[in-house]
């Protein structure tokens, strides 16, 4: 079964095509890559498949769910990492993960502690947000998509703001969390970090997915993703 | 020049995008015509033009009061209140600027909107109802007004910003100003006012005018020098109340959320006591200083009712600047549920800082008749709110500088307040029949705000 599907899906705004009939799959498994330049769509998808936005046309499924008509329930059924979210800025991360388990409707208890010592913001628990470093955010935010262990998860350039220790530790753990079965579908510029954690790549330019990749073949057939990805995007451009 | 004009332009551009040109442009026009309907009411209820005028200029200070006491919350509002569109106020991040340099171009830039966009209008409406209950209107004499006008509210700003400085040095001074200020003003009986663009007003000349706009320029240094803009770099640490104040609100976890923003951002539950006072402010200040009870208002517990339901608005302005929707894109939350969860939060704040001034009101100032203001304050606000959510849904702060959208609020508004307002000075000859009137009539706006807010939950 697929974890996410789409179908001829394009958003517009305005007179600008974000995304041009994307269409793509992803195995329920899978630990998907989605690569693109600079204004390539990347975010637009996520928005799309977490319910955050319509398309303008074209269908998503997301764990047999369409996220256009329900976008509560898909999102009951995920863990989102938005590229431009901040936790609640008078919340400490203590209380807000309290209040992601309310409205998740699930205890986490013991997981808010582990989370902040597997990322190293357990002395921040109980600082107002706002006070925290963007690193510091960014860590709950990650700490929030994964608490309630999801069977999918969206992260959108997890990465961005963290120190190297952490960003290992952040990598080790996707890669572990998808050998667990779950299914992650990564969004990132970074070509070398999905080259590092991700099974399956997809390459989008123009809101149009241009290549798709298969990380494992490319490594036996002695390729580099980074001199594919020049190729796919620079080849059209 | 060189930080003012381009902020001019970013401000513009700013409102233009959200609203058109002429949107936003056409704003000045719908203020002139809801000041020049109220002064016509004003003028046919009694009173004489002259008090017009200073009735206008005591209502631009308390507005620039509203206005300057941003700086109240000025280091949650570096990212919150401002939000990142006022990119050129943080020019001094990159720029060989300093911040107090930047801030202070940025609050001149602010005086100039305001000017253009409701000083200006409010004074030239005094033209058309001069013309029809006065007679007499000279360039000279609109000129003088206008003058005072703004001096009046670039006092005010001045004053709640000197008083915002004092407070980011230590948190007691501004009270401490306030008491010195009423007792200054009890004690000269009234005459610290010529030292106000009143007296400018009063007896225009060059000796007054240095005594009118001293004043100005003393709290505006005062304050550019006095505020501490590092103040408040520690990280702030809270023990976990969320869960208790989720039971508090049986089990309403957004609410819980929405309150703590609100009591944990800078300022506290203070800048919500202090912007419903504002209009307490006004009113007490009428009821001292131009004898409304004696003259116009025969329930005046009822007419404030009234008017502390029109200033939660407010409230709803505070809970929407620190909780926005972005705050809930990764969790399984729709907008029905956070409209639900703001109508509580509003109920829970709103109501009992409005109870407690209009019970303040009575017992110190003895506006008097409090039983229909105590049942017509509850039911005038959930028609306020109803119609603000409506209309605004989760972005009051920014949809009500659209001219249209803004003449449909006011509109709303005023069908409401209005006839409750003609029921507080009907009251002097009919009181039965005037307060069951005022309780039936806020009962049945209660209902359609209630159906308003249901509509607004499906438009938004």
């Amino acid at each position: 079964m697929n974890a996410v599907e789409t179908d001829g899906l394009t958003k517009k705004y305005g007179d600008l095509t974000a995304l041009d009939g994307l269409s793509l799959e992803v195995e329920e498994g899978e630990l998907f890559g989605l690569l693109g330049p600079n204004g390539a769509g990347k975010s637009s998808t996520i928005e799309i498949l977490t319910g955050q936005t319509e398309p303008t046309s074209g269908e998503a499924r997301v764990m047999g769910v369409d996220p256009v008509e329900n976008p509560v329930e898909a999102r009951s059924r995920m863990g989102v990492l938005p590229e431009r979210e901040d936790p609640p800025s008078f919340l400490t991360p203590r209380e807000y993960f309290e209040f992601v388990g309310d409205v998740r409707g699930v205890e986490l208890d013991g997981s808010v502690d582990e989370w902040a010592s597997r990322l190293g913001f357990d002395d921040k628990l109980d600082s107002i947000s706002m006070d925290l470093s963007r690193g510091q955010k960014q860590k709950v935010m990650f700490a929030q998509a994964f608490v309630h262990e999801p069977e999918l998860v969206f992260i959108d350039e997890p990465l961005t703001n963290l120190d190297p220790i952490v960003q290992e530790r952040v990598k080790k753990f996707i890669v572990e969390y998808n050998h667990r079965g779950n299914t992650v579908f990564l969004s990132t510029h970074d070509i070398k970090v999905a080259e590092e954690v991700c099974t399956r790549v997809g390459i989008i330019q123009d809101g149009k997915l241009v290549a798709e990749k298969d990380i494992a073949e490319l490594k036996e057939n002695g390729e580099d993703l980074i001199d594919e990805f020049m190729n796919e995007v620079e080849g059209r451009a | 020049m060189r930080l003012l004009r381009p902020m001019l332009k970013e401000e513009w551009r700013l409102h233009s995008r959200l609203f058109g040109s002429a949107g936003f442009g056409a704003f000045p026009l719908v203020v002139f015509v809801i000041s020049a309907v109220a002064y016509f009411g004003v003028l046919a209820s009694g009173f004489s033009f002259p008090e017009l005028e200073r009735g206008v200029q005591y209502v631009v200070f308390f507005l620039g009061l509203s206005v300057g006491s941003v700086g109240f919350v000025s280091r949650d509002a570096v990212e919150n209140l401002l939000g990142e569109s006022n990119l050129l106020v943080f020019s001094s991040r990159t720029l060989p600027v300093s911040q107090r340099r930047s801030i202070s171009v940025f609050v001149v830039k602010d005086l100039v909107y305001y000017s253009f966009l409701y000083l200006t209008p409010l004074v030239v409406a005094l033209v058309p109802v001069a013309f029809l209950f006065d007679g007499t209107v000279t360039a000279a004499g609109v000129a003088l007004v206008w003058v005072a006008v703004n001096a009046a509210f670039a006092l005010g700003v001045a004053v709640s910003f000197f008083a915002a400085a004092l407070h980011t040095r230590n948190r007691h001074l501004p009270l401490a100003g306030v008491a010195v200020g009423a007792a200054a003003l009890y004690f000269t009986g009234g005459a610290l006012l010529s030292y106000t663009p009143l007296g400018f007003y009063e007896s225009p000349s060059a000796v007054t005018a240095a005594m009118a706009f001293a004043p100005i320029a003393v709290f505006s240094v005062a304050g550019i020098y006095v505020f501490d803009a590092d103040r408040g770099g520690e990280t702030r640490s809270y023990r976990d109340v969320y869960p208790n104040l989720r039971d508090l609100l049986r089990g309403e976890g957004l609410a819980a959320k929405m309150v703590l923003d609100l009591t944990r951002s800078s300022g506290g539950v203070w800048k919500i006591f202090f912007s419903v006072g504002i209009l307490f402010g006004v009113f007490v200040f009428l009821v001292l200083y131009v004898d409304l009870v004696a003259n116009i208002v025969a329930a005046p517990g009822l007419a404030f009712a009234v008017l502390l339901a029109i200033s939660t608005v407010s409230v709803y302005h505070w809970i929407n600047r620190f909780d926005r929707m972005e705050n809930y894109t990764s969790l399984p939350v729709d907008s029905d549920e956070v409209l639900r969860a703001k109508a509580v939060t509003f109920a829970v704040v709103s109501v009992p800082v409005a109870y407690a001034y209009l019970f303040v009101g009575v017992a110190v100032f003895g506006f008097g008749e409090i039983a229909a203001g105590v049942v017509v304050l509850p039911l005038a606000t959930t028609y306020v709110f109803g119609v603000t959510v409506y209309l605004t849904g989760t972005e009051p702060n920014e949809l009500l500088l659209d001219s249209a959208l803004f003449s449909v609020f006011t509109a709303a508004i005023v069908v409401v307040a209005v006839p409750l307002f003609v029921a507080s000075i009907a009251h002097l000859r009919f009181p039965t029949e005037a307060t069951y009137f005022a309780v039936g009539f806020s009962a049945v706006s209660a209902v359609v705000g209630y159906v308003l807010f249901g509509r607004a939950k499906r438009k938004w």
